[in-house]
């Protein structure tokens, strides 16, 4: 019978050598929760970009853009979608740009939502 | 750079916090033929990267130490830049990651994981771990940067993956050359790239898969590799296991993580991330006027030169009146590095550095410089590097609309106490 480790993060280097002098065996890793969240908003956008954006991606790829216009914004919209494979509805298209721009328009999410003493990512009401 | 790189104490903190963690978890029990690795915890410590909007958490993956959080979904992480300066080889648990699809692997079986090769070959293959291992092995040691490590610095500011200076990193690579391999397979004539395509997957059905190409000429060169071994251990996960493409010299983009086929083609391929991601302007400079737009563009290529100073951090202060020996890295596209210069005042006077030890030409390169400020003050330390083909770095940014190469001369402010 193959012996294994459960190995935490970080655990040091004794148990790190005994895995290494293991026989090949599945390597296995269990990802941290994605605790980052869009913004909880009342525009209409704000339900359609959490059907259609963080349903594949983390919501830090927002909150990190620096300060960008709403063309840009309406752009990487149509990008996700043409490009990238989306399945976003052309009626929602602009509502969840209008969202992105109000909200990540002024690029100090990332400041904002990472700031030591942030409250949870997601919990600020607009 | 008008802020340090991170709050060194905060880091100690998140260490201190994990280490108390990890020791009270303790080494888990055997479960049965699957070696796991699974979060010890998440840091609430923050850092903040000398940019507008450059708030991150510090966070814990799999296999790794705290490191800069750019996003969690998928897996992308910097690291700190500390550590560029506590070794000249990044360890694997503090090596950077970066995906660009949220499906990637978590649990792969090293004996049952194979690597197809096929397309234009006289004999199509379908290798395990163990057979690859067997095909010859060669230690390179080699630099890895993403194409977009330091965008956060662009001005105007580009959109994208907003790093530091943190998404490279320097390791000794174990694997095969992937000529060994191309050999045996036998190309057939007409050949003109490879493509390499990974495990990792779009999260829907229509993304266009993560798949990047080398010229024939390029793939067989003996130093392009698949590799299995960083640093002599296995890949972690999120650096590609069980195996990835390792291409000396070159941006990251080709550096294809958890290998799944290598399809031999008879043209170029075009999809979307050779023939429109990853594209720098066709000119020398890869650059364009700031915030203009490329008319001509070609794929990504070789790292632009570059050097940083690690011994200090903006912000830090050193003795007046009494020598410091300021180190650093640099390194460049591969042709060699051949000085390395270094200045305190602001780029008026230049000093030749020493260079340490030559671990070959795609290696970071230690140097030092001792240096001795005679009065109290403001310094502005500046470095640049010079390789073999006459290249150094810009005293001012270039540009492209994409936020790659970044490799200005690097400015450390300090003071003289």
């Amino acid at each position: 019978m193959q012996t294994t480790w459960n190995l935490a993060a970080g655990m040091g280097a004794a148990a790190l050598l005994a895995a290494l002098s293991a026989p090949a065996v599945a390597l296995q890793i269990t990802l941290p929760p994605d605790d980052a969240a869009l913004e909880v908003s009342t525009m209409p956008g704000y339900q359609k970009a959490l059907q259609n954006c963080t349903a594949c991606h983390s919501a830090q790829y927002m909150q990190t853009q620096p300060a960008s216009s709403q063309a840009w914004w309406s752009a990487e919209v149509q990008k996700m979608k043409k490009v990238y494979g989306a399945p976003i509805s052309d009626a929602d298209m602009e509502a969840i740009a209008a969202y992105m721009y109000a909200i990540y328009g002024s690029g100090q999410m990332a400041d904002k939502v990472n700031a030591p003493n942030a409250r949870p990512a997601g919990q600020d009401k607009k | 750079m008008t802020k340090s790189h991170l709050d060194p104490m905060e880091t100690q903190a998140a260490r201190r916090r994990l280490l108390r963690l990890g020791a009270a978890v303790g080494v888990g029990a055997a479960l049965g033929g699957v070696t796991r690795f699974a979060l010890a915890a998440t840091s609430p410590a923050t850092v903040s990267l000398p940019f507008a909007n450059g708030m991150r958490r510090m966070a814990t993956f799999p296999q790794k130490r705290p490191l800069i959080l750019l996003t969690s979904r998928p897996p992308q992480l910097e690291t700190p830049f500390k550590t560029f300066n506590e070794g000249l080889f990044t360890p694997n648990d503090a090596f950077f990651v970066r995906y660009h699809w949220s499906g990637i692997p978590t649990d792969i079986d090293p004996e049952t994981y194979r690597l197809e090769i096929k397309g234009a070959v006289d004999k199509p293959m379908s290798l395990s771990l163990a057979e690859i291992k067997k095909m010859g092995e060669v230690t390179l040691a080699a630099a890895h940067q993403c194409s977009g490590n330091s965008r956060g610095f662009f001005d105007p500011r580009v959109n994208g993956g907003e790093s530091g200076n943190g998404a490279m990193g320097n390791a000794k690579w174990t694997g095969v050359p992937l000529k060994n391999i191309l050999e045996k397979a036998g190309l057939k004539a007409g050949a003109v790239q490879l493509a390499f395509n990974g495990l990792d997957h779009p999260p829907l059905g229509d993304g266009p898969d993560f798949i990047k190409a080398l010229d024939v000429d390029h793939a067989m060169d003996g130093e392009v590799m698949l590799a299995w071994a960083m640093n002599g251990a296995d890949l972690p996960m999120l650096n590609g296991y069980p195996l990835r493409l390792v291409v000396p010299g070159y941006y990251g983009t080709y550096w294809v993580k958890h290998l799944s086929d290598i399809t031999v083609l008879d043209k170029t391929l075009d999809n979307f991330w050779m023939s429109t991601a990853y594209r720098i302007p066709d000119n020398a400079c890869a650059c364009v006027d700031p915030g203009g737009k490329m008319t001509k563009s070609r794929p990504i290529g070789r790292f632009a030169i570059r050097s940083f100073i690690t011994s200090v951090l903006d912000g830090d202060k050193i003795p007046a009146g009494k020598a410091t020996v300021l180190r650093g890295i640099a390194f460049d596209g591969g042709y060699g590095l051949t000085a390395v210069d270094v200045s305190a005042d602001g780029g008026r006077s230049w000093h030749r550095a020493k260079l340490g030890e030559d671990h070959g030409k795609y290696s970071f390169r230690e140097w030092t410089l001792e240096f001795k400020p005679a009065k109290a003050g403001p310094l502005e330390l500046k470095v640049r590097a010079f390789n073999s083909i006459g290249q150094t770095q810009p005293t001012e940014a270039l540009w492209n609309p994409s936020g790659y190469m970044r490799n200005v001369v690097e400015t450390t402010h300090v003071t003289a106490v």
